[in-house]
């Protein structure tokens, strides 16, 4: 905490606030011109709950203009201890009295550290005429200028919303002003002009210059800004001529030049030329695509002709389905088209055994498959589609024989597209429908075993399945680290808490945030404004806001939460998470009007929702979709924001602004758009009941019986979870809620409490309980490989159905295990 | 179709398709992050329709006098979009912006390629790379001890290079060169 003190660290770290001004008072005495023993009295006060006393010192700290960095940054931790924002911001209050270059920069650390765009705007600004005065070189007055242009370029790009309209207009003619004399050589640098121009709509001026430097240089950055400035300027005729000379002198076969060449050419009836030149072109992918999107602007080329002739052409590559669904829409008829290729690469033949399947013929097939179902959804629905899959599979399955090392075999996809149409055939998700799933899909696995959909999938229905150990080994298996742990650790984490108490992953992501992250973007950050990498400044910021802000940082700190709570690790709450949790609710209510493009003051969930569905038609199917989460439901931003409301309100009791997480949470829970399972939903009812003085608890929703389903760990550890919410308000603040909160929590402690103690009673039954449903399952599912006429055609041999319960008996024990240990 | 396009730091995001494949190493962020300040224009992407990113190259430059070269720290591709010269296509621009004297002017473009990643090195001979040395226990985790007695193609790499158009006597590349075989601490530049 202090460079100055180890002692009075120890003193505040351990909480002792009233020695710890003693100390703080001697320190000062003896040191009456040290300003940081000032700002940390103000500290030991506010965190010793003075919030007032604590705010007066530090606005009187604050007008004396403390210049030492280490005072500026605890004075700034002390505002936010006590909630207060100063009437000017700190550094910027410090260095308009001290201008010093020094002082600036670390302005500038701190803004870009804290992720603060207008911070940097200032300080960079600032930055520009301290340098003219601190003798610094030609090149260093540039560089600085750069960067105070580029940042007015940020501020305007990142955050419009925080900016008053007089600033939006004049910031990016400041930002010009500052460059105005300079010369610009590189890329990146005219990139920064390109965008400031475009903000002060001088497209005109704009165009001419990124002309200019393209004859220099082919940079590809500034290439797509001109293109898109002068389709923006409907300057048709520049646009055709130049995408032209890309496409055809350049020979940069390039598929957006394309599209703005076929668009430009219909809007200056150059539609004729711009066909002699497709049709003239190379055999490309792009060209051949080109001919489909001429139809867009030319009835007299069908558009079927085309898509017949791009099927004919690439039926045998997989980016056939990607690259046709954007022409080709669901509910169009390729019926025809599909059939007569069908014929054409001879598959009856294959699908006969006549002859030998080929690469391409399961590439094609998958092709085939993929296209009727996304043009026709409706196949889902019909047991036939199911049997054609597997048909499929089984005539092109010899290929996953010569399947050379790390390689995928596409015929994958039949299954994937087998159990969405099992999923969509069936009422609901029940235990025994995953069970055929899993092994199908294990079964599938088996022989492709580094297809990530095909685990992703199993990740999925493990969990359903309550078979934690599973999902949690198939997801080791797929190595998943550093940014992933942000976009894809979703499938494993998502209540974790409530079916295991093994937090390792959970503590890794939250290494990722506050150390890795935290480390090294913003410094990143800097050497990217040191490099001049200008053109990608606003990415950098943007990817570390996405990532200090993240859902999945978020809810990452939720569930860290409650398994601190099931651990009795108070202090890990207390010291670690609360302050965190009070940082996102502050974050979230920073910028009220920052919208959608905005990333800023707002939770921005990068969580990878389509890897899942990129496979089969590429779509979220809604239905299978909706079945998937009726069980252990993905969260939702208003799940997020209720729960963090709901620590903030048992464990920020002194938050000045308490009052507002009980309304803001009532109202979020009232809205009830919240992804919650019952068993959470009378959980934070509890908590609802106690805000509002009512006196009866809700009847807890009755347990679930099989402990085969994600809801059945998850309904107990719930309920010892929340029995240690109620004993943490009861013993912390319990009188705060007067005589009726109090008697409201110790009746629902008592019925959890009794219940938690019938459970642990017949936790020891649990083993042979579940032995005796698996046993039933199995003879269930065994008979319907072999006797039902769609689950015979998996050809799911018994070996391979005995070998998948065992695996799940096992995880079905780690599961009691768990259990066992609340 | 396809078009290439710069990569921004926000692309990390969206790489998933792409790096849950085995042979797609993740790294660090301040790795990918380190390359978009000091080569911007040499890790760039392939874009579908959708504008979703389909492949990307992450490259650099290092070296000097006649080791001064291109070198392909990461080219992959998500496999939907595979076999259709995507690849190829990333690895051919790589050379048309290093090749030039401006701003790059490299004598080779260089790569280590997993011995077994049979897939990358057909890939690589098709578009006129050889190997130049073995590189054994590349690869390899922290305990394993490399031997050049014992070579094991999941943890040996092969340093695979192409000459451009300034090593014009061909300098940087050589005859029997998968039979070199050194250490990792012997690759340096
Ligand atoms: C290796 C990889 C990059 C190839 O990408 P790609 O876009 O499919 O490659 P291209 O289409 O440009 O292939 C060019 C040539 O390489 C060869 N090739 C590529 N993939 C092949 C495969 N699976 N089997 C046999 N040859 C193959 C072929 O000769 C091909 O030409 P052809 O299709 O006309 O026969 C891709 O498979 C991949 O991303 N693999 C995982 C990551 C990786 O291994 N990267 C290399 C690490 S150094």
């Amino acid at each position: 905490m202090t460079k100055y003190d180890k002692l009075i660290d120890d003193i505040i770290a351990s909480k002792n606030f009233t020695h710890a001004l003693s100390v703080v008072t001697d320190k000062i005495k003896q040191y009456p011109n040290t300003s940081y023993f000032y700002a940390l009295e103000a500290q030991v006060l506010a965190l010793s709950g003075e919030i007032n006393k604590a705010i007066d010192k530090a606005n009187d700290l604050l007008a004396r203009f403390p210049s030492d960095v280490t005072t500026l940054k605890l004075l700034i931790d002390v505002y936010e201890l006590c909630d207060y924002t100063p009437k000017e911001d700190v550094f910027e209050k410090v260095s308009k009295k001290y201008p010093t270059f020094q002082l600036i920069q670390e302005w500038l650390d701190h803004a870009i550290q804290n992720f603060d765009i207008l911070g940097m705007q200032k300080a960079t600004m600032s930055l520009t005429k301290s340098v003219s005065s601190s003798g610094q070189s030609d090149e260093n007055i540039k560089i600085i200028k750069l960067w105070a242009a580029a940042s007015f370029m940020l501020a305007c790009n990142c955050c419009k919303s925080q900016l008053k309209p007089i600033q939006v207009k004049l910031y990016p003619q400041l930002g010009l002003k500052m460059i105005e004399h300079l010369s610009l050589s590189s890329a990146p640098e005219v990139y920064v002009q390109s965008k400031l121009l475009e903000l002060s709509g001088k497209d005109e001026e704009n165009l001419e210059k990124l002309g200019n430097f393209l004859k220099k240089e082919n940079d590809l950055e500034l290439k797509i800004l001109y293109f898109n400035g002068l389709e923006k300027a409907k300057k048709y005729d520049v646009l055709y001529e130049t995408t032209k000379h890309y496409l055809v002198d350049m020979n940069e076969d390039d598929w957006d030049t394309w599209k703005l060449f076929l668009e430009s050419a219909s809007h200056s009836g150059k539609l004729e030329d711009a066909i002699s030149v497709v049709k003239s072109y190379a055999v490309t992918r792009n060209s051949q695509l080109a001919l489909l999107e001429l139809s867009k602007y030319s009835e007299e080329y069908p558009k079927d002709e085309y898509v017949a002739n791009y099927i004919s052409k690439y039926g045998h590559k997989l980016c056939l389905f990607p690259d046709l669904s954007i022409f080709v829409k669901s509910g169009d008829d390729i019926t025809k088209i599909l059939e007569v290729e069908y014929e054409t690469r001879d598959i009856p033949k294959l699908l006969s055994g006549t002859r030998k399947p080929t690469e391409a013929d399961v590439i094609f097939l998958v092709n085939y498959l993929k296209l009727k179902a996304y043009t026709d959804q409706s196949l889902f629905k019909s047991p036939e589609f199911i049997t054609t899959c597997c048909t499929f599979y089984n005539a092109t399955k010899p290929l996953l024989n010569k399947l050379v090392e790390f390689e995928y075999f596409p015929g994958f996809e039949f299954i994937i597209l087998t159990i969405q149409s099992m999923i969509t055939q069936a009422p609901a998700l029940d235990e025994l429908l995953i069970i055929k799933l899993i092994i199908i899909l294990e079964n599938t696995l088996e022989k492709n075993k580094f297809e990530f959909h095909l685990k992703l999938w199993l990740i999925s229905l493990y969990s359903k399945l309550n078979l934690f150990s599973k999902s949690s080994a198939l997801f080791d298996s797929l190595k998943i680290k550093s940014i992933q742990l942000d976009t894809i650790s979703y499938p494993i984490t998502n209540r974790s808490s409530t079916v295991t108490s093994n937090v390792s992953k959970l503590e890794e992501i939250s290494k990722f945030f506050n150390f890795n992250v935290k480390n090294e973007v913003p410094q990143m950050i800097q050497n990217c404004l040191h490099s001049l990498a200008l053109n990608k400044l606003q990415g950098f910021v943007e990817f570390q806001i996405r990532l200090e802000t993240s859902f999945t940082k978020i809810s990452n700190v939720l569930e860290l939460c409650n398994a601190a709570r099931l651990t009795n690790h108070k202090t890990a709450i207390d010291d670690r998470l609360k302050p965190t949790l009070r940082k996102y609710y502050k974050f979230w209510h920073s910028a009220p009007g920052s919208t959608d493009e905005e990333v800023y003051g707002k939770i921005n969930d990068n969580r990878d929702l389509t890897t899942f569905w990129d496979c089969g038609i590429h779509t979220k199917l809604e239905d299978v979709d909706a079945k998937l989460n009726s069980i252990n439901p993905l969260f939702n931003l208003s799940y997020l924001k209720l729960m963090v409301l709901r620590e903030l309100i048992i464990y920020d009791i002194h938050y000045p602004n308490y009052e507002d997480y009980k309304k803001e949470f009532i109202e979020l829970y009232e809205s009830s758009d919240a992804s919650l399972t019952s068993i959470e939903r009378w959980s934070l009812s509890a908590i609802v009941q106690l805000i509002k003085g009512e006196t009866k608890a809700d009847q807890i929703p009755e347990a679930p019986s099989n402990l085969l389903n994600f809801n059945f760990s998850h309904y107990y550890f719930t309920v010892v979870n929340t029995n240690k919410q109620i004993q943490y308000i009861l013993s912390n603040h319990g009188a705060t809620w007067g005589i009726s909160g109090v008697k409201l929590l110790k009746s629902i402690s008592a019925q959890l409490n009794r219940l938690i103690k019938s459970f642990r009673e017949e936790s020891l039954e649990l083993n042979v309980a579940s032995k005796h449903i698996l046993s039933e399952y199995k003879v269930k599912v065994s008979d319907w490989f072999v006797n039902d006429p769609i689950g015979s055609s998996f050809k799911i041999t018994a070996k391979q159905v005995n070998t998948s319960f065992d695996s799940i008996e096992d995880a079905n024990y780690k599961s009691i295990v768990e259990l066992r240990k609340i | 179709m396809t078009s290439i396009k710069p990569v921004q730091a926000t692309d990390l995001f969206e790489t998933n398709p792409i790096n849950l494949d085995p042979l797609t190493e993740n790294f660090y962020i301040y790795f990918y992050l380190q390359y978009l300040t000091d080569w911007p224009s040499l890790f760039y992407k392939s874009t579908s329709a959708r504008n979703t990113i389909t492949g990307y190259m992450l490259a650099k430059t290092e070296g000097k006098s006649r080791d001064w070269h291109s070198h392909i720290s990461a080219v992959t591709i998500d496999p939907n979009y595979r076999r259709i010269g995507l690849a190829s296509w990333l690895c051919k621009a790589l050379e048309s912006y290093t090749e030039p004297e401006k701003p790059y002017h490299a004598y080779f473009v260089d790569l280590f390629v997993k011995c077994n990643n049979k897939t990358a090195i057909t890939l690589y001979e098709k578009l006129g790379y050889s190997v130049f040395r073995r590189v054994v226990g590349y690869y390899g985790g922290p305990n394993d001890i490399p031997s050049k007695k014992k070579l094991i193609d999941n943890e040996d790499a092969f340093d695979m290079r192409k000459p451009l158009k300034r090593d014009v006597k061909r300098k940087s590349v050589r005859e029997n060169g998968r039979k070199q075989l050194v250490f990792p601490e012997d690759v340096y530049f």
